[in-house]
């Protein structure tokens, strides 16, 4: 379904890239499945029209001349933290990819994207969902100030019962299980919370599972995986890939 | 940058297979550019044409509009599969130390006699290892880059420094020069691929074939002023190995 603002507008979108091609087939088909759209070819162009219209999600390429789309996410992020930012590239890799998801950026689509897909990450940026820290609170609660820092939507779950009942809310799109001493229990977790929502990313913590048990898991994809000790970059990066996917089971 | 590693044909070969890779990619960004209008445009209009006669009357309409998406999507395929030398990387050398890097760059490098050059290697367990000629061809982009900032004849000092500390902060391969140092806007730029801030006509990929390098091995280049001297300063940050950190 597609968001609506919280005026009960069409929901806006603010489509920034110096491809025009790309930029008005884009919004031509944002606006057939109902989102209203503004365009802007370049970072500057986008801004001028934030502080002028209200907008509820920006999808902004990343390389574009003058400031980047990273640049311009950092600008927007100083003056509404709240709006949500999708970027997209053209590139398989490159610093700035990493660069945006390591700051927070809700995630980054790979072009040539399939249409509906890039609709389905909209609507699920526009939900404004999530994360969801699940473990023990010395090791669970420093981890989610770090996303918190970064600009994410965070709530903290001290155990397997809070973490189903916040899953049971519809809010959230992304579990991170800090697996502690027990992995056994982590691992009955994770399938708990995939019983209640089969589309619910799971990025796993651990310090402790083999390499290939973690292997096939996320050729599974039953979850991604960061090792312990968590690094921040590398923990918002699985975060952001792992909105980028929208698995339907 | 200009400058070949003749002295040096294992880090040459390398250095060219780097600038041949990195213009594939901005072929294939571009090229991926292209084909995803078409893809977007066709969408389109395959959504507004379903609900017309011309879908109903003519079986060809549907047909042609899935050949435009079908044939698109195979170019897109095409285009990761071939238009890349990936396979043809030439063999990246064993895992070697940063010191071990940096000498080999250095014998590398055509040092003019007015560039006087500095080395501070200050490495733990703690710092990475690298294949051999990666490193090198790291480094030594990093070194001919800041011999290229002196002015011609002017000489000046390039220092190369390796500062590894325990705990979380990484290593850092830092390569600094005496020349006239980038403005904000130049350093924003300098990483752009074929751009240059020379006069002199130069392919403008070194900082850029850096940057990959870096990437590939979990670090990241930034680009700052010199502490001692006027000139630019770059920064290689390698994360702090896991083994190291005890997970």
């Amino acid at each position: 379904m597609t968001p609506v603002s919280p005026s009960q507008r069409p929901y806006r979108i603010l489509v920034v890239d110096d491809e025009e091609s790309l930029r008005i087939t884009l919004a031509a088909n944002l606006e057939l499945e109902g989102f209203e759209t503004l365009e802007a070819g370049s970072a500057e162009a986008a801004l001028k029209v934030l502080s002028k219209h209200e907008v509820d999600l920006v999808l902004t390429d990343i390389q574009m001349p003058g400031l980047n789309g990273v640049e311009l996410f950092r600008r927007i992020k100083k003056s509404q933290p709240e709006l949500p930012v999708v970027m997209m590239t053209a590139f398989a890799m490159e610093d700035l990819v990493n660069a945006a998801m390591t700051e927070g950026v809700f995630t980054v689509l790979f072009k040539p994207f399939e249409v509906p897909h890039a609709i389905a990450v909209l609507r699920r940026a526009g939900r404004l969902p999530l994360v969801l820290v699940v473990g023990e609170d010395g090791q669970a609660a420093p981890t989610a100030e770090v996303l918190r820092s970064s600009g994410l939507a965070v709530e903290l779950a001290k155990g397997p019962e809070a973490a189903v009942a916040a899953v049971q809310s519809g809010k959230v799109d992304v579990v991170v299980v800090d697996v502690g001493a027990h992995p056994k229990d982590a691992q009955r977790m994770v399938e708990r919370l995939r019983a209640e929502d089969a589309a619910l990313a799971i990025v796993v913590a651990t310090g402790q599972l083999r390499p290939e048990e973690l292997q096939q898991a996320v050729r599974e994809r039953v979850f991604s995986y960061v090792t312990k000790p968590i690094r921040p970059p590398e923990l918002l990066q699985a975060i952001a890939r792992a909105r980028g996917e929208v698995v339907r089971r | 940058m200009t400058t070949v590693f003749s002295k040096d044909g294992g880090l040459d070969g390398l250095w060219r297979w780097a600038c041949a890779e990195e213009q594939l990619s901005h072929l294939r960004h571009d090229l991926r550019n292209k084909i995803a209008s078409v893809r977007n445009a066709n969408h389109y209009l395959t959504k507004r044409a379903q609900g017309s006669d011309l879908w109903t009357k003519d079986p060809r309409v549907p047909t042609f509009f899935g050949i435009v998406e079908e044939q698109l999507v195979a170019a897109e395929g095409m285009l990761g599969q071939h238009a890349t030398l990936a396979a043809w990387v030439p063999p990246p050398g064993s895992p070697a130390s940063l010191e071990e890097c940096v000498e080999r760059a250095l014998a590398a490098v055509q040092l003019p006699a007015s560039v006087r050059l500095e080395t501070r290697i200050d490495t733990t367990e703690h710092a990475p290892k690298l294949p051999l000629l990666e490193g090198a061809l790291l480094v030594a982009c990093l070194v001919a880059n800041g011999v290229e900032a002196m002015e011609p004849g002017g000489g000046g000092q390039v220092r190369v420094r390796v500062e590894s500390t325990p705990g979380r902060a990484g290593t850092r391969l830092v390569v600094e020069d005496s020349g006239p140092g980038l403005t904000e806007d130049l350093m924003n730029a300098a990483t752009r691929a074929f751009y240059s801030t020379k006069t002199a006509p130069h392919l403008g990929l070194g900082l850029n074939v850096v940057s990959r390098l870096a990437l590939r091995h979990r670090a990241s280049l930034a680009l700052r002023s010199a502490e001692a001297a006027n000139g630019l300063a770059a920064v290689i940050t390698f994360p702090v190995l896991l083994e190291a950190s005890g997970a």
